[in-house]
C-alpha cells in the first residue's frame, strides 16, 4: 500500500509540470570507434558522430547538422562540409524521456602522409541546429489599486520562474520579476541567459553562413523573443520599437528584457514566451596515427 | 636453472631500461661527429725516422646518419711533413640506444727531417653530410580573437619539441599568427645553434612545409654564413593560410648540410740520441 501511494512525480516520463526543464539541447559526440583512439597510417577509418536531443524541442529532418574540423580535412580525405540529419530529431517527451538520437556519418578518413613513429591529432566536430525555448510561467496581473487594498488573489512580489515552467533548452529564462507601475500597468523584467556550453546565433542564420567570420559576428548572441501570452504585452527591443516580438542581444551571455502590460483587472495568467535561435556545440577526440 | 634464466631476464630488462633513458636525452644540443686519437697512436714523442700510425675513433653523437671522409695532415710544408695527406670514407648511423663509432688507421707515417727537435701538430678533419627533420604540430585558425583552442603566439622548445642533436640544429621555434585582409599569416621563427668545433661547408638547406598547405617562404637564407663569434642564427619563414576553423597540422622542417670539424694532437719529434 505504501509503495502504491508513493509520489508519482518520481516516476520517469510522467510530467506534473508544463515542462521537464533543464539546460540541455543537442549534444554531439564521436562514435566509440569512429574513429578509434589509435590506428595505422593508410588505413581507412570510419568517422561518425551521434547527435542526442536532450532538450524539449524537436528538430525536423535536415535542420540539425554536423561537420568535422580541427584537422586538415583534405589531408585526411574527409569533407569539411556540413552533413544533416535524415529524420526528425525528437526532443524529450513523455513517451521518450531520453529524447531522440541520430548518427551522422562522414565516410572514411585515410591519412597517407609520411609519419616517423607516430603523430597525434585532435579531431573535432561541431553540431549546428535551430532550437526553441518555451515557457509557461505563472504570473499575477493586478492593478496598483488592488495591491493597495490588499486584494489577495495573487502576489507580484516573489520570483515567478518555478521548476518546470521553462522547457529544457540551452537558452533559459532564469528569472521573471514583476513591478506595478502607475495605476494600471504591470512590468515584467525577464532575465534570459545562455546556460548551455555552446554559442547562440540569430534564428535567421544558416549553419553555412556561420562559417564566415563577419557574418558570424553579426549573428552572434541574437535571439528572437515572442510573447504569446498575455495578449497586449509590449516589450522594449534593441531596435527601439515596442512590440510583443523582436530581437534581443545577449551581453556576456545574459540579457534582461522589460515588458509592460496595461490592465484594469486582477487575475492569474501564464507568461508564454518562445525564444528562437540557432545553437552550436562542439566535441573533440584525440587520435594517434602510427607509422606502418 | 630457473633462477639463472630469471636473473638473465632481469639483467636484459635493466640494460634495456638504461638504454631507453639515454634515448630520451634527445635534447637539441649542437653536436656531431666526435674525433679522438687512439691511445699512443701516435705517441706524444717520436724519433726522427720512426714509422708511426695515426689511429682515430669517430663517434656519431648526432641524430642524423652521417656520410663523409676523415683526413689527416700536419702543418709542415710537404718537404718536411711526416704525415701523408690521406683520407678515408666513413658512414656512421645516427644515435639510437647507443652511438655508432668506428676506428680508422693511417699507417706508414714518418718524420725524416734532420732539422733538430720539432713540435708538430697532427690534424684530423672530418667532413660529412647531415639531414635532420622535425615535425612539430602547430595550430592555425581563421580568427585571432578566440585563443581557447589555439594560441596566436607559441614557443616550442626542448621539452615540447623533441629536438634533434646535430652539428647545426634548431633549439627553439616560435609561431605567430597575423591577421591579413582575408587570410591568416603564420610566421615561424627558427633559432639555430652550431656546435663550437667546426663549421658548415657550403650552404644550409632548409625547407619548411605546413602539411596540406605547402612550403613556407624563408628570408635571409643567403646570410647563413657562420663565423667564429656566431653562436645563434635566426631565420624567419611565413605562409598565408585560408582556414575555415581551428586546425592542428604538422610543420615538417627539413635541414640538409655538409659540416667539417677537426681534432688536433701535438707531438714532439726528437733527434736520434735525444730520447
Amino acid at each position: 500500500m505504501l509503495s502504491g501511494c508513493s509520489n508519482d512525480d518520481d516516476s520517469p516520463g510522467i510530467l506534473t509540470t508544463a515542462f521537464y526543464g533543464g539546460t540541455d539541447g543537442v549534444s554531439v559526440d564521436f562514435e566509440e570507434i569512429a574513429p578509434p583512439d589509435q590506428f595505422d597510417s593508410g588505413e581507412e577509418i570510419p568517422v561518425a558522430v551521434v547527435l542526442r536531443n536532450k532538450g524539449e524541442y524537436s528538430i525536423v529532418a535536415g535542420n540539425a547538422k554536423a561537420r568535422i574540423y580541427g584537422i586538415n580535412t583534405n589531408t585526411f580525405s574527409l569533407s569539411s562540409d556540413y552533413e544533416e540529419t535524415r529524420s526528425i530529431l525528437r526532443g524529450k517527451g513523455e513517451f521518450n524521456i531520453d529524447g531522440g538520437e541520430q548518427e551522422i556519418s562522414f565516410g572514411n578518413l585515410k591519412y597517407d602522409e609520411e609519419i616517423i613513429n607516430s603523430r597525434d591529432f585532435t579531431i573535432r566536430a561541431k553540431a549546428c541546429y535551430p532550437y526553441q525555448t518555451k515557457t509557461e510561467i505563472p504570473v499575477c496581473i493586478k492593478t496598483s489599486r488592488s495591491e493597495e487594498t490588499g486584494e489577495g488573489i495573487c502576489s507580484t512580489s516573489e520570483e515567478k520562474v518555478v521548476e518546470g515552467s521553462v522547457s529544457s533548452a540551452p537558452i533559459q529564462v532564469t528569472s521573471v520579476k514583476e513591478t506595478l507601475r502607475g495605476s494600471n500597468q504591470v512590468r515584467f523584467d525577464m532575465t534570459i541567459e545562455n546556460k548551455g556550453a555552446g554559442n547562440v546565433y540569430s534564428n535567421e542564420a544558416t549553419c553555412e553562413s556561420l562559417e564566415d567570420d563577419i557574418l558570424r559576428l553579426n549573428q552572434e548572441n541574437k535571439i528572437l523573443l515572442e510573447v504569446i501570452n498575455p495578449d497586449g504585452i509590449s516589450c522594449s527591443f534593441r531596435t527601439g520599437e515596442e512590440s510583443n516580438r523582436g530581437i534581443i542581444e545577449l551581453d556576456n551571455g545574459k540579457k534582461i528584457v522589460s515588458c509592460t502590460l496595461e490592465t484594469d483587472d486582477t487575475y492569474e495568467d501564464n507568461l508564454r514566451l518562445t525564444l528562437s535561435y540557432m545553437y552550436t556545440t562542439t566535441t573533440s577526440k584525440q587520435i594517434t596515427i602510427y607509422e606502418v | 636453472m630457473k633462477k639463472t634464466v630469471f636473473l638473465v631476464f632481469v639483467l636484459i630488462f635493466l640494460t634495456a631500461c638504461s638504454g631507453i633513458s639515454q634515448t630520451s636525452k634527445t635534447s637539441g644540443t649542437p653536436d656531431g661527429v666526435r674525433i679522438s686519437f687512439l691511445d699512443l697512436q701516435p705517441r706524444s714523442e717520436l724519433r726522427v725516422g720512426e714509422t708511426f700510425d695515426i689511429g682515430l675513433e669517430l663517434e656519431n653523437t648526432a641524430d642524423c646518419n652521417v656520410q663523409g671522409q676523415v683526413c689527416v695532415r700536419d702543418l709542415f710544408a710537404s718537404s718536411i711533413s711526416g704525415v701523408q695527406d690521406q683520407c678515408q670514407e666513413f658512414d656512421l648511423r645516427k644515435k639510437d640506444i647507443t652511438t655508432d663509432s668506428k676506428k680508422f688507421y693511417f699507417t706508414d707515417n714518418v718524420y725524416d727531417t734532420n732539422l733538430g727537435n720539432l713540435r708538430s701538430t697532427i690534424i684530423a678533419d672530418a667532413s660529412y653530410s647531415c639531414h635532420i627533420e622535425l615535425n612539430p604540430q602547430l595550430c592555425v585558425k581563421s580568427s585571432i580573437d578566440d585563443e581557447s583552442l589555439c594560441k596566436n603566439r607559441e614557443t616550442l622548445s626542448q621539452n615540447t619539441l623533441g629536438l634533434k642533436t646535430a652539428p647545426v640544429t634548431i633549439t627553439q621555434i616560435e609561431k605567430l599568427l597575423i591577421p591579413q585582409s582575408n587570410s591568416i599569416k603564420m610566421e615561424i621563427t627558427l633559432h639555430l645553434r652550431k656546435m663550437a668545433n667546426g663549421n658548415l661547408q657550403g650552404p644550409l638547406g632548409i625547407i619548411l612545409n605546413y602539411e596540406g598547405y605547402g612550403n613556407l617562404r624563408c628570408r635571409d637564407l643567403e646570410n647563413l654564413e657562420w663565423d667564429d663569434r656566431d653562436t645563434e642564427k635566426i631565420i624567419k619563414c611565413e605562409i598565408s593560410l585560408n582556414v575555415r576553423d581551428v586546425e592542428d597540422n604538422p610543420l615538417i622542417i627539413s635541414i640538409d648540410y655538409n659540416y667539417q670539424n677537426s681534432e688536433q694532437k701535438q707531438i714532439q719529434i726528437m733527434q736520434e740520441g735525444d730520447v
